[in-house]
């Protein structure tokens, strides 16, 4: 069964895990523009990959898969409201931000089950 | 056991394949919604999130209906955020689809010791595979 629950608890930690990863590279100006804008994607996706299967282990894929699409959403929405970038005039841009995102959630998820249960495996042995 | 597995249609892919095509997804839809006092049947406490797919239907529906009046009642920039609207619904409704089609799947191995279904075809074809599944299923039980 899909949890609802473990669902916003994943994309509501990632959310953390961006402001504060934002946070510490403003502050100390560690990474170029590019590479700041480059890393929290990863970060952000990455996490989510992870965090979802977590806490929605019957459809993990699912999960991971979902909150890569509401994280996006809710980039639009602050690109939209908060920055005043027009971003849905752009369907093909809305598009290549929704599967770059879900795409690689997904590929986190996966590597992600994969290790646990390599991990899991090699306990049992 | 497979006594429930009676209660589900028996469908012509190909015509399952057309109506899908033509529809624009609409009738995959219809498909879960057709299906749900059978799956219901089946297992009350199934997982399939039937609520949602109601919401997916009547979405596409009114998405089908607004892109052909679109050009008549919206600008050029109206057009543009309805594309993009309908493509964020658009992976909702991908999630929607692949969640509820491995839910089918583990539904119907569960009530069906002959019944097993392939999780690459299942994944390439999606409603397709499973009409043919509950077909097949059902004239195995027919011969019988």
């Amino acid at each position: 069964m899909f949890h609802f629950r473990g669902l916003i608890q994943a994309i509501g930690v990632s959310l953390v895990f961006i402001i504060f990863y934002n946070f510490i590279i403003g502050v100390f100006n560690l990474l170029p523009v590019e590479w700041v804008v480059l890393s929290t994607f990863f970060v952000s996706y990455g996490s989510v990959g992870i965090l979802a299967p977590l806490w929605n282990k019957q459809a993990p894929y699912t999960a991971a898969f979902f909150a890569a699409v509401v994280l996006s959403v809710i980039n639009l929405m602050f690109s939209m409201i908060v920055l005043r970038i027009p971003v849905l005039f752009e369907p093909n841009t809305v598009n290549e931000n929704l599967l770059s995102s879900t795409v690689f959630s997904l590929i986190t998820a996966f590597l992600f089950i994969q290790i646990n249960k390599r991990m899991g495996r090699e306990h049992d042995d | 056991m497979t006594d429930n597995i009676q209660t589900l249609k028996k469908k012509n892919v190909w015509l399952v394949i057309l109506l899908s095509i033509i529809t624009v997804g609409i009738y995959i839809g219809y498909w879960f919604l057709s299906a749900k006092s059978s799956f219901q049947l089946i297992n009350k406490n199934n997982y399939i999130p039937f609520k949602w797919w109601m919401v997916a239907t009547i979405y596409l529906s009114l998405s089908v209906i607004l892109s052909l009046i679109g050009e008549f009642i919206l600008s050029i920039y109206g057009l543009y955020i309805l594309d993009s609207i309908d493509l964020i619904f658009a992976y909702f409704f991908l999630g929607l689809l692949y969640y509820s089609i491995f839910r089918i799947k583990e539904l119907l191995e569960k009530h069906d010791d002959e019944m097993k279904m392939n999780k690459y075809l299942l994944f390439f074809f999606h409603i397709w595979y499973i009409q043919y599944k509950i077909n097949q299923s059902i004239k195995r039980e027919g011969g019988k």
